[in-house]
């Protein structure tokens, strides 16, 4: 599937290339944090609270985006929480991926009591609400970023599951399937090669649309006290902390905020030219 | 009744307008079954969805004519079409299954028609409806009104799709490859019922097939068509006997009549073109094994050749060859 | 078994249940109601009949893609039930299957190379030698540039061709082609069965060739089974078929036949519960009987070649 047709359907789609550019911008402020960002971000100066963007503090320190209510630097706080949301986002989805989508495979390929079980485990898993699965798991585990991830892989990996298994059933009669098991190909062969690529299309669509969900259900768990400390700068705490100072400082709430929308944006527009290019019919 | 001049159909593509019909002309009389015959591509059932306008929206008709029974039906103003649509002209597809809703039970979708078009009451409309699907060869008609398109055979819904188009009593029906999706045996049954209906309404048909042999059993006249052109035209029985165009010639010497002892028969070399443009030639040229000189430049015309017969050929042009 | 007998299938029957629990679905026709055939090695057998009839799950149930509910199939002498897994995938190398969809019978992801390669590796080939590749593409009349096509970009034809070079690639001994050519055009049609003929010529195969199509049929097989509902109604060399058919449902067929006689249409009917005993084409017989209400007709041999399942015309 790589190779030459890749990058050049890449470059020719400028959907594409906007959601690379959002993209990288988001991982170079995540990875590249002790040189963007000015301040630290855990510096307080409650002299400087809830300075507006493009003020000076009391010792002659600009700051770009404004400080929020203890006076931390607002684009320092920016920068630094870039890799909670992103750690937690792109983790929470690919490890439900990972899990939902080889469950999913078994369930559809193998059938039987493997299909039974899967689908019985979706079904419970989906009958227990997310909130208080989190809120559970969460209390008896603590809150920390590697928990958090675990837990909302949890509620999401039955998604993944529940479409790549339909997928597989519509598959595994296709004539293509048969005349692999004609050539007495290995059952693991033909999951891997023929029928995974061929699911895996609304799976990315999927994902996309789960690391934004992840990034907004981890400002939820912020909110409820349950996520990362308080300390650690993530843009859903940021959100979550904004939320009394609304009117008179519209700014910490706006910025996070339009930081996971711009996120969300980057990450929607390359999960679809990826959809497309995953079908061979739409013009490779 | 239905008289066709110069139909042009252009599709719009990236690449450019495709032309899916390219200057059709042809006439069917009341009461005539014709035979518009290809393979895929060709645009026989573009002609067909022109001549309806249902046309897909990067489609556009031109081209001179298309009149039933006098009145243009490309000059129409789409309100007064969508009248017609159903009514003076109907139209039957490959797939029954698909042209059915399936939560309506097929009474139900007969006596749609009949109340859109002529204003019955739910009462008559169902009525009639029952009385049609007798007509058209479903037994217990009146409990098998209330039954949903699933619970029919592929047959029985083709004979229930029949029962829609000539509900309201067409001057024109077209039936789309109505046949394909079906058993041998079935299909007979279908066209025998199609050709029951014409003798006793006086309703012109357009039969669109691929299958040249199974036009020729059923229709009074042919016209097969090859790259959105007829290239040749005729009553069934000579042009099955002796076709003129070399692509007819073809389509019938690649047609399996026997056992291969018997002789091999004969493929089509290379593939159909596809439709960019004013053509350079004959559009045939490229896999005729007659072509010489005059081919590979102009565009040959229509050349009649025998009573009712045309062929589109530089071949049949006196002092040819 | 005797020697030339490539493959024999005994009262192979076939039932599709309802899914789960094991439960058996009383009005689910069989699809497979007790279908014994014999195939020679080196013979071209057809099979012939329309929707319903079977044609498609028998096929699939001689090479073992899906299991028979209950009969015997033994395949060059080695009964299929006996196989282990390993063993069965195996001997699937030496039958192959064409499929009718072309489209649907190439993994649109995979280049022609790709999926050639991963069947040239099946049979012990080396992928990384060209010359394998291009002699497969050769052998079904594909230009060696198609090799890098992925299945979209090619027409029916070619696509049906690259089916059949798949085929080929393991060295089969016998090949069955399920509605090999019908969605394809007419002119393409005939390149694919004349391919198939040659392809038998040069490489001895036995072919079992199934369609609706008696024309298609008659092109390539010496001897003709027909099937309706799940059984086979008559079995005859070819030029008996159809010279001679007995069965009333055969008769039909050929009559259907273009440039035969065109008869009075016999009416619709819908398809039959199978559970009531008696003959399954009675609804639609113009011959039928008392006797046929009341058994189902045995394959009876009329001769040593031709063997009919039907009561009047085995002159019961």
């Amino acid at each position: 599937m790589a190779g030459r047709g890749f990058v050049a359907s890449f470059v020719a789609s400028p959907k594409a290339m906007a959601g690379l550019l959002l993209v990288l911008a988001i991982l170079a402020a995540a990875l590249l944090s002790s040189l963007l960002a000015p301040f630290d971000p855990q510096l307080q100066s409650l002299a400087d609270r809830l300075l507006p963007p493009f003020s000076q503090a009391g010792d002659g320190s600009f700051h770009l985006l404004g400080t929020d209510q203890l006076g931390r630097d607002l684009l320092s706080r920016l920068v630094y929480g870039a890799r909670v949301s992103l750690l937690v986002g792109l983790g929470a989805s690919l490890l439900a991926g990972l899990v939902g989508v080889l469950l999913g495979l078994a369930a559809g390929y193998l059938g039987g009591w493997v299909d039974d079980l899967v689908t019985r485990l979706a079904d419970v898993q989906l009958a227990l609400p997310y909130i208080l699965l989190a809120i559970a798991m969460l209390a008896i585990l603590g809150g920390s970023l590697v928990n958090i991830i675990l837990v909302l892989s949890l509620a999401q990996w039955v998604t993944y599951t529940r479409v790549v298994r339909s997928g597989v059933l519509s598959i595994r009669e296709r004539e293509y399937v048969l005349a692999a098991r004609a050539l007495g190909i290995a059952p693991v062969m033909i999951m891997l090669r023929h029928i995974l690529p061929n699911v895996l299309a609304p799976v990315i669509v999927i994902a996309t649309f789960a690391v934004a969900q992840s990034i907004v259900a981890e400002a939820g768990l912020s909110f409820l006290g349950l996520g990362v400390p308080p300390s650690v700068p993530s843009w859903g705490g940021m959100l979550a902390d904004a939320r009394s100072y609304l009117v008179i400082a519209w700014w910490l709430a706006a910025i996070p905020g339009l930081a996971i929308t711009v996120t969300v944006i980057g990450v929607n527009l390359l999960g679809d030219w990826l959809r497309d290019r995953f079908d061979p019919r739409l013009g490779v | 009744m239905l008289e066709v001049e110069g139909l042009r159909t252009e599709i719009a593509t990236e690449a450019g307008p495709l032309w899916a019909v390219d200057g059709v002309s042809f006439s069917l009389a009341a009461g005539e079954v014709m035979g518009l015959v290809g393979e895929s591509g060709c645009g026989k059932s573009m002609t067909a969805l022109s001549l309806m306008r249902l046309l897909p929206a990067n489609a556009r008709v031109t081209g001179a004519a298309v009149r039933l029974a006098g009145t243009d039906l490309l000059a129409l103003p789409e309100a007064a079409m969508r009248a017609l649509r159903g009514d003076r002209i109907a139209m039957i597809f490959q797939d029954p299954m698909a042209a059915l809703n399936p939560v309506f039970t097929v009474g139900e979708q007969i006596a749609e028609t009949l109340r859109h078009h002529r204003g019955l009451d739910s009462r008559t409309a169902w009525q009639q409806a029952e009385r049609l699907l007798d007509r058209v060869g479903i037994a217990e008609a009146d409990r098998r009104a209330r039954s949903y398109p699933h619970e029919f055979s592929g047959g029985m819904r083709q004979r229930v799709m029949i029962a829609i188009a000539i509900s309201c009593g067409p001057d024109l029906l077209i039936a789309d490859e109505p046949t394909t999706a079906l058993d041998v045996t079935v299909e007979q049954q279908i066209l025998a019922l199609l050709d029951e209906l014409r003798r006793d309404s006086g309703t012109a048909i357009l039969l669109i097939t691929h299958n040249l042999a199974l036009a020729g059993q059923h229709c009074d006249r042919i016209a097969v068509m090859y790259a959105g052109q007829i290239v040749e035209q005729g009553p069934a029985d000579s042009l099955l006997a002796a076709p003129l165009h070399p692509y007819s010639q073809g389509l019938l010497a690649a047609m399996p009549r026997g056992p291969i002892s018997e002789g091999r028969i004969a493929p089509i070399a290379g593939l159909p073109p596809v439709l960019f443009g004013p053509r350079q030639g004959c559009s045939f040229a490229p896999r005729c094994p007659h072509r010489f000189a005059p081919c590979e430049t102009n565009p040959p015309g229509l050349v009649e050749s025998g009573p009712g017969r045309t062929a589109r050929c530089f071949l049949l042009e006196a002092g040819a060859r | 078994m005797s020697a030339d007998m490539i493959l024999e299938a005994q009262d192979l029957t076939k039932r599709y249940d309802a899914h789960g629990f094991g439960r058996r679905s009383r009005s689910a026709p069989a699809a497979l109601d007790g279908v014994s055939l014999a195939i020679r090695r080196g013979e071209t057998i057809g099979l012939v009949g329309e929707s319903g009839s079977g044609k498609s799950t028998l096929a699939r149930v001689l090479l073992h893609l899906t299991p028979a509910s209950s009969g015997r199939i033994c395949f060059e002498g080695q009964d299929l039930a006996t196989l282990g897994r390993a063993e069965m995938r195996r001997l699937r190398r030496r039958m192959q299957i064409v499929f009718q969809d072309p489209q649907a019978s190439l993994n649109p992801r995979l280049r022609v190379r790709q999926t050639l390669g991963e069947a040239i590796r099946m049979a012990g080939g080396d992928t990384g030698s060209a010359s394998s590749l291009t002699a497969l593409l050769d052998a079904v009349g594909l230009p060696a540039r198609f090799a890098d096509s992925r299945p979209h970009e090619l027409s029916g034809g070619q696509r049906q061709r690259v089916a059949i070079a798949r085929a080929l690639a393991v060295r089969p001994s016998f090949i069955v082609a399920d509605e090999p050519v019908s969605a394809l055009d007419v002119s393409v049609q005939a390149q694919i069965l004349n391919l198939l003929a040659d392809l038998r010529e040069s490489r001895g195969l036995t072919y079992l060739l199934i369609s609706h199509d008696l024309a298609v049929i008659r092109y390539l097989a010496e001897r003709i089974a027909v099937m309706y509902r799940g059984r086979i109604v008559e079995l005859a060399p070819a030029a008996r078929l159809f010279e001679a058919a007995r069965h009333p449902y055969t008769q039909l067929l050929l009559a259907s036949l273009p440039g035969t006689v065109r008869r009075a249409p016999i009416p619709a009917v819908e398809p039959r519960d199978s559970a009531s005993a008696g003959c399954a084409f009675l609804a639609r017989c113009p011959k039928a009987q008392a006797l046929c209400r009341q058994a189902q007709p045995p394959l009876a041999a009329l001769d040593s070649e031709h063997a009919v399942a039907c009561f009047v015309a085995s002159g019961a």
